[in-house]
């Protein structure tokens, strides 16, 4: 529920806190949610940048 | 979702994918402008679909997605440390880019225009984004939320990746694996897979979604629950993971 966002910002502050505590059980499963949310989040169709998107992006970067 | 079948080649072609983009991750971190462009065509378009189905307006999408390459380029150094996996990366953060734009819309009232993308989409696409756009449409002041829970949540992402990145080896064997567990996710009872949709696209908490849906928290917690409890034992069948807790 954390990585997916539904958390209260308390409940969010508390599990980051935890997970910074080097909980290893805990972070296994925050991994194995994170796989989730990657598949799901893959569900939507794949949509191609603007053809001046990634030029606009290289610009940009090489700026700074 | 998708629904192609799972062959031979596309089980070697996603694992390939995966070992190229550690790779490029390398490179990236040696300050490479080649091997960032090079992600950008292999991952842009997964990256963008996710964000439109988010923010709706490609102008929007777009400026997040120049925003989640950006975060790259600096991150890269920290990020390949790990040896968890960009693509989880890049797709965990763009999410909650996104989100963190469409929750600023909603806290000053604007509404995100329908996208022009919205005839392409499947038919469960278009079911999810409508349940979205009619839950926006219900939107008021008492159940907006401040942006700084989305910024914390990135922030963390970005300091902290080694306690949520799964690895490149993790999201690889997902990946060869894309056609069976989308499949599998499809199975998912609709009313469960609909609050999920509406937590992961509409960027809803769960108390935004039992007002939206009319249901008690109680039952909407209970119901996001299960589907999360679903999804795991699917990835495990699938991927042959099953762990001792289940």
């Amino acid at each position: 529920m954390f990585l997916l966002g539904t958390l209260s910002d308390e409940g969010s502050r508390e599990l980051r806190e935890h997970l910074n505590q080097g909980c290893e059980h805990c972070v296994a499963r925050v991994k194995e949610a994170a796989r989730t949310v990657y598949l799901l989040s893959l569900s939507a169709r794949p949509v191609s940048p603007g053809p001046k998107a990634k030029a606009d992006l290289l610009r940009l970067l090489l700026k700074k | 979702m998708r629904t192609e079948a799972n062959t031979g080649s596309s089980k070697s072609s996603g694992a390939n994918q995966e070992l190229k983009t550690e790779e490029l991750l390398g490179r990236l971190a040696d300050r490479e402008v080649e091997a960032l462009a090079s992600l950008y065509e292999d991952l842009a378009p997964k990256l963008m679909g996710l964000l439109m189905r988010i923010l709706s307006a490609r102008p929007d999408a777009e400026s997040a997605l120049q925003e989640v390459f950006v975060r790259l380029w600096k991150e890269a150094p920290g990020i390949a440390q790990t040896k968890g996996s960009l693509a989880a990366w890049l797709v965990l953060t763009a999410r909650h880019v996104a989100l963190k734009r469409l929750h600023a819309q909603r806290t000053v009232g604007a509404r995100p225009t329908q996208s022009r993308h919205w005839q392409g989409r499947t038919k469960e696409e278009k079911a999810a984004g409508k349940s979205a756009v009619l839950a926006r449409k219900e939107d008021k002041p008492r159940e907006r939320r401040s942006t700084k829970g989305d910024s914390e949540t990135l922030l963390f992402l970005a300091a902290s990746p080694q306690a949520w990145m799964p690895s490149a080896e993790d999201i690889a064997l997902a990946d060869a694996r894309m056609g069976l567990l989308q499949r599998a996710f499809n199975q998912m009872p609709k009313p469960q897979r609909h609050a999920l949709e509406l937590a992961l696209f509409g960027g809803y908490t769960e108390a935004e979604i039992a007002e939206q849906l009319g249901e008690p928290l109680g039952k909407v917690n209970a119901g996001l629950r299960a589907a999360f409890t679903f999804l795991r034992h699917r990835q495990h069948a699938v991927l042959g993971t099953w762990t001792a807790d289940i």
